[in-house]
């Protein structure tokens, strides 16, 4: 007699949510209800075995609401298991912690068994048969238990499923040969035999290869909580393996709608037409003071312990403040807690190190490291000149490290401590002097660490409150020559305590204090600054000199409250209000924001946000050495509306239109005032205006499992009173930050046909050259021996167009307890020579561009292994 | 506290990766006509010597093939205005995106035949306090006091001599004893024109009144298709509480080899290290000026001695550095032409080298050295 054998895999989810956007996968559908497909008559007939592969999608309440074929080896098998398909019951997905509708595939086997007789059956006396087969189940590479695996042992004569720490164990199993079959949901099929002795227990590990690259692995770039205007979300696996940006999570940032393209040296982020100053940097709530290293060549935090990037360009929630145009937050993962993990990644830049693991029941820790080597590659290679008396007196070198320790006494506590930083430097010796000068040498280096204690309490079940407290040192020193030295070092007490509360299912508060107290020591002695529209006196800048040395506290209290309102079904309504004040600045504020978003299908979300933002101006145009003690805040009206739709299969795009009003903004100024009953200079006052305008567009193909890839474009529009504000700078108009158009195309294509585990990708970026003012005149100053060039007024002069195309191949080796990685990348591989900066010859009568790092072809490498 | 270090960064890895060098001629390499100093004699005027003469150095290469072919150098000054002394129009951007047309402007309100300086009533008038102070004639010999033949005329003119004495009206008892003006003095501009033409070509009337009158009108025109070397250059007008000695112009003997006198002859290629010779009976610490940099409020800091700049400039031939210093005393190496496109030999087998030290507070000198091509 034919025996019909049938059991259902499932190989991998797809992970093509039908929200408009993806998100995490919280929890993974698993089946309820296995249903037998039957053997068709034709299949029979004719002896056929094999397996139909079906594209199923599951509703929210986990019932199979759709089905195709996706491989088939026909004779009916197809219908058969469309029919039994139907019928399979799933309990819900959750993404975001919410059921929601997925489509994953599934297998079902169709096996004929020869016939065999069956032996006569004869009552026995039921025996407890003794466990003689037992084992765990663990993911290929990072050896991460399965749970929920199922183990078919000897084609269903017994099928056991793993355990929470992915453990199996079977009784009864006939000695001699086993035929074990390993299945679950987001793994390949696991295939083995094993041999079971007589008196023995047989203990097996095993270790099932990922149907999917680092598809859970997500990292979300763009808010969390899925209330604010902004939402782009790229998992880790995407970053990892996105071309141009050595799988740096922050960096990714500078690829999508609203940032700016920004040279390579800068570490600014300019976020819809806000200046650098404009938009802060975080680290789990806490203020840093840079987010990249040493020029923007990677960021200050590990990727490998980064859980989000939270990136809002605009229209963020009163939580924050402080800040005129947008907002970036790191947000760190907690340690594994459940088995050790190592890591060692090596790249073209910089070496990092990760160690994480239990060191209780509740208490888990990680500890990373990262140092750039360039400075030993410098020190190796003739970067100067032969002839050059320019040197390295500390070669260009980077350093961070983190230490995070989670610790989770009870279930609605977790508390955690955390120590990060950051160390930069370099200096130069012997540079050549163009003109009469004091530049001769060169000396940066930047240090800052900030030690967090949190802790996060679920009061009731509605009830959510968590502290964070803070305690940070930053230093910055530049020398430059012997007529230029600053020494600053801040140490920060920052205090974070956010309460939330869910008075119903339609409306909820928070509430918060953000609160900071810094003490500023500020050592400087700089050259006499030229007033402002001034040429540089070669004279006043040797004969007098301006010092600084004073130890300034500053205390800034902020309060906010907000409510989240649900009026409607799919409509989310969030209202709040933020008060500022800051000692020092002698300013204060309350801005009131909201932001909505309706969801009004199953595929289109709209949204919008208003909102008033303030910031204080930058500290050293507030003293009384360098600027105008009176000087008050900077601020700007922010609107912005869009639209979220998802438009088939895995491709969604998002649109977004804003319009920012600024006001209050730091302009120079010539006028005479009096203070203090002197008559001084003002330097400084808030006269200057602005606005700032455009659209941003995105359009995604989510990954599924063959490529993944987004198209990036920004139109963006500034305009500034004045927008060359630095110490003695003048007074202009334009906005040397503004970038029409950028266009960023990003793609990466699985090619396991070619080999397993292999990808390509691709990064095209185009924009808009920045701006620049044209030499209109040069003076010849005859004191100083040199030139000085007479530029506009206005940015009335753009770089040339930038393009540039970057390349990549992944490949990933999985072994059984660990794996490696590694990738070849090369940018700018049609050595294109994008126009960086306009140099000029000694009397400005010539010109021409700099090019843009890299000038030429650059390949790079990285490699990455992990246990 | 915030810090805004990227420009300092980027800047830093910019020069640490030579990614903004370019290969423009150097500012050392005398192709084209050029204004490479001017002197202000003393530096520093007060009271007690209220008048500051000036001169220019302007090369041209063609004196080298041509030493009589003539340039002219006009002088305007740029008093402060006296409501405020820390502005001064002069050393505004904004003023000096078209210097020519401020000077014209200045031209039209002064008297044309009167050198007085302005003083300025009106305040709002932007070109309150300029006027012109003298000219000068160039050619390869060097700038001296210029002369001109007029229309209708048989007689040489000779034009005002560039020179500024301090205004009798321009006080101190104004400033509060607190004001820095009092320690440090106040500022006057002057700005220099370096015109690519002849005096005769720039001054011609009927008379000298006329021929005044149509200078700015003339000066518009060859800016059309002459060089014309926009320069300002400041002297100090010393405060009563002033405690340094007067400042003075460098002192230059020449210029030297290190163990040697400078060569006369070069041979293709040859590489020679020169240095500022200095003059041996003046002590190096009277050479080298003492001085108080000074705060902001008038307070003294540090009491410094001077540091000179040596600007370096050859018609033929490269030097290795634009800009020396005096301390330490660094050597400048100069490479002989080798004959390509870059660095031809001279055809007449003829080069100069000059030599302009700064002392960084408004003193100038400079000096030159000949040499010809060794047979």
């Amino acid at each position: 007699m034919n025996r019909i054998r049938l059991f259902c895999l499932t190989l991998f989810w797809l992970l093509l949510p039908f929200p408009a956007f993806s998100a995490s996968l919280t929890r993974e559908p698993q089946l309820l209800e296995p249903v037998k497909a039957e053997y068709s008559a034709q299949a029979q007939a004719a002896g056929v075995s094999g397996d139909v592969v079906l594209e199923i999608d599951i509703s929210e309440t986990g019932s199979v609401t759709n089905a195709q074929v996706l491989e088939s080896p026909g004779y009916g098998l197809d219908q058969s298991a469309l029919a039994a398909a139907k019928k399979l019951r799933f309990s819900p997905a959750e993404i975001d912690g919410k059921p929601a509708p997925v489509r994953i595939e599934y297998r079902f086997h169709f096996e004929i068994k020869p016939n065999t007789v069956d032996p006569p059956k004869s009552p026995k006396t039921p025996v407890v048969k003794p466990v003689n087969f037992r084992g765990r189940v663990v993911e290929r590479g990072s050896k991460r238990p399965l749970v929920g695996a199922m183990v078919d042992i000897n084609d269903g004569s017994v099928v056991v499923i793993t355990d929470s720490q992915g453990n199996f164990q079977a009784a009864g199993i006939p000695v001699g040969p086993a035929r074990i079959v390993v299945v679950e949901s987001s793994h390949l099929r696991f295939k083995t035999t094993e041999t079971i002795e007589k008196g023995k227990a047989t203990e097996v590990t095993y270790y099932l290869q990922k149907a999917k690259q680092g598809i859970f692995e997500t990292i979300v770039i763009g808010e969390k909580e899925k209330k604010e205007v902004s939402l782009v979300k790229i998992s880790a696996a995407e970053i990892n393996r996105i071309a141009g940006i050595s799988g740096d999570t922050v960096k990714v940032i500078q690829n999508l709608p609203g940032a700016a393209r920004t040279s390579f040296g800068s570490d600014s982020l300019i976020l819809r037409g806000g200046n650098p100053h404009d938009t802060k940097v975080y680290v789990d709530g806490i203020e840093v003071p840079m987010i990249f290293h040493f020029g923007g060549v990677t960021s200050v935090y590990s990727s490998e312990l980064t859980k989000d990037v939270e990136y809002e360009p605009g229209n963020f929630g009163v939580q924050y403040g402080r800040a005129t145009a947008g907002r970036v937050e790191i947000k760190s993962r907690d340690p594994h807690s459940k088995q050790l993990h190592l890591l060692s990644d090596l790249n073209f830049y910089h070496a990092t190190a990760l160690a994480e693991g239990p060191l209780s029941e509740n208490v888990s820790v990680a500890i990373a490291a990262r140092r750039s080597y360039v400075d030993s590659l410098l020190n190796q290679i003739n970067v100067f000149d032969s002839d050059s008396t320019t040197a390295f007196s500390l070669a260009p070198r980077y350093y961070d490290g983190q230490l995070k320790l989670t610790w989770t006494p009870r279930k609605n506590d977790a508390i955690r401590f955390h120590l990060f930083g950051s160390d930069d430097g370099m200096g130069l010796v012997g540079m050549k002097q163009e003109t009469q000068g004091f530049m001769d040498d060169l000396n940066i280096k930047t240090r800052f660490f900030r030690a967090m204690l949190s802790w996060d309490h679920k009061l009731a079940q509605n009830t959510r409150l968590k502290v964070i407290a803070s305690q940070g040192y930053d230093r910055v020193i530049a020398n430059v020559g012997n007529r230029m030295r600053q020494d600053l070092n801040v140490l920060s007490t920052i205090v974070r305590a956010d309460a939330h509360h869910e008075l119903s299912k339609y409306i909820s508060f928070g509430l918060g204090f953000d609160g900071r107290f810094e003490r500023w020591n500020v050592n400087i002695t700089s050259p006499h600054i030229p007033k402002t529209n001034e040429i540089p006196n070669p004279i006043d800048l040797e004969q007098q000199a301006v010092l600084m040395d004073e130890i300034i506290p500053v205390w800034l209290p902020g309060v906010w409250a907000e409510a989240v309102v649900e009026p409607m079904d799919g409509l989310v309504l969030i209202p709040g209000i933020r008060f500022d004040y800051g000692t020092f600045y002698n300013s204060s504020w309350f801005d009131p924001r909201i932001s909505a978003r309706w969801t009004i299908t199953e595929n289109t979300t709209l949204k919008g946000g208003a909102g008033i933002y303030h910031q204080f101006p930058e500290p050293v145009y507030v003293t009384k050495q360098y600027g105008n003690p009176d000087l008050g805040s900077e601020g700007s009206r922010q609107y912005s509306a869009g639209i979220e739709q998802h438009i088939w299969g895995p491709i969604t795009a998002d649109v977004q239109l804003y319009y920012k009003d600024l006001f209050g903004l730091t302009e120079p100024s010539n006028n005479i005032i009096v203070r203090d009953g002197e008559l001084v200079e003002e330097r400084y006052n808030n006269s200057g205006g602005g606005k700032a305008y455009g659209a941003e567009f995105l359009l995604r193909y989510n990954a599924d499992g063959r490529f993944f890839g987004w198209l990036s474009y920004t139109y963006s529009k500034t305009k500034r009173d004045s927008s060359n504000i630095g110490i003695g700078d003048e007074d202009v108009s334009g906005d040397q930050y503004d970038q029409p158009h950028n266009l960023t195309a990003v793609g990466t294509l699985e090619l396991p046909e070619i080999w397993n585990g292999l990808s390509a990708g691709f990064r095209l970026s185009y924009g808009s050259g920045n701006p620049y003012r044209k030499i209109e005149n040069a003076i010849f100053d005859a004191d100083g021996g040199s030139f000085n060039g007479i530029q506009s007024k206005d940015w009335n002069a753009r770089l040339p167009d930038f393009f540039q195309l970057d390349l990549r191949i992944d490949k990933k080796w999985t072994f059984k307890t660990w794996s490696f990685a590694a990738y070849l990348e090369a940018k700018n591989v049609t050595n294109r020579k994008n126009a960086d900066e306009i140099n000029y010859n000694y009397d400005y009568s010539k010109s021409s561009f700099s090019a843009e790092f890299p000038p030429t072809i650059l390949p790079s490498f990285g490699l990455r292994a992990e246990y | 506290m915030n810090f805004n270090i990227s420009r300092t960064f980027g800047l830093a890895v910019l020069v640490a990766i030579g990614a903004c060098s370019d290969d423009f001629d150097p500012a050392s390499k005398i192709d084209s006509f050029r204004l490479l100093a001017i002197q202000a004699n003393p530096p520093e005027i007060s009271k007690t010597q209220p008048t500051a003469q000036f001169t220019s150095l302007v090369v041209d290469s063609e004196h080298l093939s041509n030493p009589h072919r003539q340039s002219t150098v006009l002088y305007f000054v740029c008093l402060p205005n006296p409501n405020n002394p820390l502005s001064n129009v002069c050393t505004k951007f904004e003023a000096m995106r078209d210097p020519v047309a401020l000077v014209s402007g200045a031209m039209d309100n002064t008297s044309q035949c009167n050198s007085e300086i302005k003083d300025g009533d009106s305040e709002s008038d932007e070109f309150n306090g300029i006027s012109f102070v003298g000219i000068e004639a160039c050619d390869s010999a060097g700038c001296r006091d210029a002369s001109v033949q007029l229309d209708n005329s048989t007689s040489v003119v000779s034009l005002p001599k560039p020179e500024f004495t301090i205004p009798s009206d321009l006080k101190f008892d104004g400033f509060p004893s607190s004001s820095l003006l009092r320690y440090s003095g106040i500022q006057v501009v002057i700005l220099a024109f370096a015109i690519d033409a002849a005096p005769e070509e720039l001054i011609s009337g009927s008379d000298y009144c006329q021929a005044m009158a149509q200078l700015p009108n003339r000066l518009k025109e060859l800016q059309q298709n002459r060089t014309i070397v926009d320069s300002l250059k400041r002297i100090i007008i010393r405060g009563p509480d002033a405690t340094d000695p007067p400042n003075e112009n460098p002192i230059l003997a020449g210029i030297r080899t290190r163990d040697a006198n400078a060569p006369t002859t070069f041979s293709a290629k040859q590489e020679i290290e020169f240095l500022a010779q200095l003059p041996a009976e003046i002590d190096q610490n009277q050479l080298f000026q003492p001085y108080n940099r000074i705060l902001e409020d008038g307070q003294s800091v540090e009491l410094l001695h001077e540091e000179w700049s040596y600007s370096w400039f050859t018609t033929s031939g490269k030097f290795k550095d634009e800009i020396t210093l005096s301390n330490p005393e660094n050597a400048n190496k100069w490479t002989a032409p080798d004959g390509s496109a870059s660095y031809p030999l001279p055809p007449s087998g003829h080069i100069r080298i000059f030599m302009v030290a700064r002392d960084s507070r408004g003193g100038t000198a400079w000096t030159m050295h000949e040499m010809n091509t060794m047979q």
